[in-house]
């Protein structure tokens, strides 16, 4: 009875501890879902959002099963090589460095990047209009190296999260902040404690400096030639049958 | 709509507590076990436990939860591959922050029972032996009720502190109560109102759990005051 009892015990705890995440042939893809209007949680535990929903045509469109994991930023891109995710989807901006660590997709989309500042601030948006200016952004992206890059004048104030250089922008504390277009509109503009800042400077993209990248694609393990492959034929379709376009004026309006 | 999502951030209070909970158990049984085997005097077993509570006390919480979440995997599985293997390991993060959690208080606990056992009078168990008790005996009708009521401050402190150790598995991706409040602070762009919420959820555990101890603590000194004083 007791030896029973033990082995009962024992394969609880071994199969607690080394549940497989390959059990099926889910292919088990991340986000973090902490960029609205990108990819976020909403109040029923659901994720949503652009990159969200094109994820779930792409996977229709090339008939895969596929599993979106809202995971934490911290250590996403470890997991992807060590095979713990199939593939990412976060706005991910394809630059070289990312490239020897995986693969990508077709890029998806050429993210528009804008200032946002207080109405009657008036600062013009050049490396020597900002010299002095306080300018919020989050760390590690691609708004923190093209401010890092060309705007040494400029006291940079790098943040964790997403919405943290908004707080410091309403309070004062900051004079700008840089973010992709359509995240400043959907998480600041439209609410109330945006209603007296505005974008302001050119509308850029990886065009006009390369610190914003070639545009976001999915990422995917380098090993996994076959989905690379897979990916791309739903890119190709959603392209063609229009979903892209469709959920692009959806988010953005354009 | 802030509603809702003050609902899903305590509705992750379940894994939160299922977290801290199986936590417990385990450090529990890992910290009686390495505190018998450090007063065994058995030189490897008090050796194997001495060197457990040292190099975990040693580490910070964070970096044993990435090391087990991240590093062990990656390494079982290189390690499987180069001997032809077939598997993929793979620690889900529950179960990567129940160990974490169950092997950093388990050497916290195990002080804090060591400690215990050292203040329970020898004579007492010399006079057991020389009555003939069995060892389980001994150890349910006597050690054990001591064990319970010296342990407890210092067993009490260290769930107050693995409960709110809890926040750090949402690092590795666990959908507790932090991982959902950081979600909602981020989609809301409101980061007062539910990091606040958040607080007041990991403060009623608190508070919750120091009103059951004390009563606890009331019935396992029944009878002691009148002694010690």
């Amino acid at each position: 009875m007791r030896i029973l009892f033990n082995a009962a015990c024992a394969v609880t705890l071994a199969s607690t501890f080394l549940s497989p995440v390959y059990a099926a042939e889910k292919i088990n893809i991340a986000t973090d879902a902490t960029f609205p209007p990108f990819e976020s949680i909403d109040a029923n535990g659901k994720l949503v959002g652009f990159d969200v929903e094109l994820m779930e045509a792409v996977c229709k469109a090339a008939e895969l099963d596929c599993n979106i994991i809202a995971a934490a930023w911290e250590g996403m891109f470890p997991s992807l090589v060590e095979g713990k995710y199939d593939a990412l989807i976060s706005q991910l901006t394809v630059t070289e460095k990312r490239r020897k660590m995986f693969a990508f997709s077709e890029i998806y989309d050429h993210p528009i990047f804008r200032f946002v500042a207080k109405k009657d601030a008036n600062i013009t948006i050049t490396p020597d209009g900002v010299a002095g200016k306080i300018i919020a952004v989050q760390t590690g992206t691609p708004m923190d190296a093209y401010v890092t890059a060309h705007m040494p004048n400029a006291t940079i104030k790098r943040y964790d999260s997403g919405s943290a250089p908004f707080l410091d922008l309403t309070s004062g504390r900051a004079d700008l902040v840089l973010g992709y277009q359509a995240q400043i509109v959907h998480s600041f503009l439209m609410k109330d404690e945006g209603k007296e800042f505005e974008l302001t400077g050119p509308q850029m993209t990886g065009k006009d400096a390369k610190e914003f990248g070639e545009g976001v694609a999915i990422a995917i393990n380098k090993k996994n030639t076959k989905l690379v492959e897979d990916i791309n034929e739903g890119l190709a379709t959603v392209r063609e049958n229009g979903t892209l376009k469709a959920l692009m004026v959806k988010y953005f309006g354009e | 709509m802030i509603g809702n999502f003050a609902l899903s951030i305590l509705a992750a209070g379940l894994m939160t507590l299922l977290l801290a909970l199986t936590s417990l158990a385990l450090a529990t049984s890992i910290g009686l076990a390495a505190a018998f085997a450090k007063l065994s005097g058995n030189g490897f077993l008090s050796g194997m436990a001495s060197g457990y509570t040292f190099i975990i006390r040693g580490i910070p919480d964070l970096v044993v939860m990435l090391l087990l979440f991240y590093s062990l995997p990656a390494m079982l599985n290189q390690g499987a591959e180069a001997i032809g293997l077939d598997i993929q390991v793979e620690f889900s993060p529950i179960a990567a922050g129940i160990a974490t959690l169950g092997l950093i208080f388990g050497a916290y606990m195990t002080e804090t029972f060591r400690t215990a056992l050292l203040n329970i009078p020898k004579g007492q168990i010399e006079a057991a032996v020389a009555y003939g008790l069995p060892r389980l005996r001994i150890f349910f009708a006597i050690i054990l009720p001591q064990l319970a009521r010296l342990a407890l401050p210092g067993f009490t402190n260290n769930w107050l502190v693995l409960a709110k150790a809890t926040a750090l598995a949402s690092i590795i991706g666990l959908h507790d109560v932090m991982f959902r409040a950081k979600a909602a602070a981020e989609a809301t762009s409101m980061p007062f109102t539910f990091y606040l919420i958040a607080a007041g959820f990991y403060f009623s555990v608190t508070l919750c759990s120091m009103l059951l101890l004390s009563i606890v603590a009331r019935r396992t000194a029944a009878g002691m005051r009148e002694l010690a004083s």
